[in-house]
């Protein structure tokens, strides 16, 4: 039992038992561990030693034992200005309408990187984001991985071969490991026209390897999501099949389409993760207010239709959705995009964040009730959506150490 | 039955069987140095009595979930001081359902507060410099909204 010095101010005050239990470093760190991220997030301000605790790559892996149950995110990053301007700011979207607690960050701007133009989010992966920075002088880019909770950053090498990189995906799974992954798709210099992989992992910091054969494929290699220890890329048409790269056994794989089978490019994608589940909804042609959510199996055999969602009440509630233009030969459309599907501890807590013109509303997949999450500022006068083809970035807080 | 005596000389007489669910009563009956009676010089009277109170539910009910539950929950109901009394008493007796028990409440009582209110609680001196805090103010002040 370790007891560390215990300040006694004034010679007539008695010590507390709860000063001594906060003295003894195994009782502090017990009750340290029961308490929720933001808690222990504020905490680090009550002395040096608080800190230190709360700091120690180790807690966090205790604390993420402990709460072993993957973690909805508790709100959306959106980019806001376009991709050349300096510093790149993010407008946020809390999906808890009581309990409006802010954004851990408007603007991103890494000390590391000063001389970059921009930051742009990748890809948000189980509460850390990777990053890229844009730099004006030389086309190569900086990755960064960044935990926006504890604003931890670290940069990543750069693989080592001067080849065009198709995508960059970040492999981080805290219930498997505090470690993680990244994957990289570039082009190979063996056959001319193939792709070929490169992981780089956190725990050996390096260098970048290069795994298995090149290979041929028509994916979406910017927007790789992970899910079940792989990293997964859609296909450019909705007949394609999606590939997957599993991480761990460094082996590629293939998922049949979705039944949907249509014979062109989809028009909306939503592709994303939430607590352990992989969701897809493809939109052809004009958006509709009918339309599937997909989720893929977890032997990653193919799809099955997880909601069937019918946004007509949306509509009637919000006006603002449905356009009839002058130009519109069908009489009349939908505006609408879906920013995030949010699984949620439980099933019944399902929900989509639907982006309409100058709002985002939150759409419970479950109960079909719904409510206005946020007004986007300046914007309530628009009959487009403000952020069109952005890709939101969930924001799921963690102590994890990069 | 075992006898312990508190720190200031009370004593008290408990089932063997109960008294084991503390590993260091246990270890020290094992090792033979229960002869006549168990000293506890870390454990006040009264906490010790809350301690036996809780030691002796649990073992009595131990089929109960739902009694046992509504009992932790009363148990708790005392004042700070004498929880954290019960913890450090529930930690040098090695019983680990009483100090998962204390610990979660104080961690649901404090998860709330203010740094200023935390330190208060623990007596607990800022050490920050002015600068320090800023920076790291600086870093964090989401968190205080």
């Amino acid at each position: 039992m370790e007891i560390s010095s215990v300040k006694i101010s004034g010679a007539a005050e008695q010590v507390t038992s709860a000063q001594i239990v906060a003295s003894i470093d195994e009782l502090l760190e017990d009750i340290l561990l029961r308490l929720p991220i933001r808690s222990l997030i504020r905490f680090k301000f009550v002395s040096k030693r608080w800190l230190s605790l709360i700091s120690n790559p180790q807690f966090a892996v205790l604390h993420q034992d402990r709460n072993p149950a993957p973690k909805p995110a508790i709100g959306l990053f959106l980019p806001c200005t376009s991709f050349r301007s300096n510093p790149t700011k993010f407008e946020y979207i809390n999906f808890d309408v009581h309990n409006l607690t802010s954004s851990p960050f408007s603007v991103l701007k890494f000390a590391s990187d000063p001389s970059a133009g921009s930051i742009k989010i990748l890809q948000s992966c189980n509460g850390l984001l990777h990053c890229s920075s844009y730099r004006a002088q030389r086309p190569r880019q900086n990755y960064h991985v960044f935990n926006p909770t504890t604003k931890q950053l670290t940069t990543i090498p750069k693989p080592a071969y001067r080849r065009t990189i198709y995508g960059v995906s970040l492999a981080f799974d805290p219930t498997k490991s505090s470690a993680y992954k990244v994957v990289c798709v570039r082009a190979s210099e063996l056959v001319s026209g193939s792709y070929q992989i490169q992981i780089y992992s956190s725990d050996t910091a390096g260098p970048w390897r290069v795994s298995g054969e090149p290979f041929a494929a028509k994916h979406d290699f910017k927007n790789g999501i992970y899910w079940n220890g792989s990293v997964h890329w859609l296909g450019h048409w909705g007949r394609d099949n999606s590939l997957y790269f599993n991480v761990d056994e460094e082996r590629l794989g293939e998922v049949g389409p979705t039944p949907n089978n249509a014979e062109q490019e989809a028009e909306m994608t939503y592709f994303g993760e939430s607590c352990d589940h992989l969701n897809l909804i493809q939109m052809y042609g004009r958006p509709d207010v009918e339309f599937y959510v997909y989720e893929m199996r977890r032997d990653c055999s193919g799809w099955d239709i997880k909601y069937m969602v019918d946004l007509s009440a949306v509509t009637s509630a919000f006006p603002g959705m449905i356009r009839t233009e002058l130009d519109s030969y069908d009489g009349g459309y939908y505006v609408l995009s879906v920013l995030s599907i949010i699984r949620g501890e439980k099933e019944e807590e399902a929900f989509l964040v639907l982006q309409i013109p100058g709002k985002a509303i939150r759409y419970n997949l479950v109960t079909k009730t719904f409510v206005k999450l946020c007004d986007f500022e300046g914007a309530e006068d628009e009959g487009y959506l403000r952020f069109e083809g952005v890709n939101a970035y969930q924001y799921i807080e963690s102590l994890c150490c990069v | 039955m075992i006898v312990l005596n508190s720190s200031d000389g009370a004593t008290f007489e408990v089932e063997e069987s109960v008294a084991v669910q503390s590993q260091t009563i246990k270890h020290m009956i094992e090792d033979n140095c229960a002869d006549t009676s168990i000293p506890l010089p870390n454990v006040n009277g009264v906490t010790l009595a809350r301690v036996l109170e809780y030691i002796k539910k649990h073992a009595e009910a131990k089929d109960d979930e739902e009694g046992l539950k509504s009992f932790d929950a009363e148990f708790v109901k005392v004042d700070q001081a004498s929880l954290f009394e019960i913890i450090l008493a529930a930690n040098y007796l090695d019983i680990k359902g009483l100090l998962d028990l204390t610990c979660q409440t104080v961690a649901d009582q404090i998860k709330d507060l203010t740094v200023e209110e935390v330190r208060a609680i623990f007596n607990i001196m800022n050490d920050f410099t002015p600068e320090e805090e800023a920076k790291l103010r600086n870093d964090h002040a989401w968190a205080f909204e």
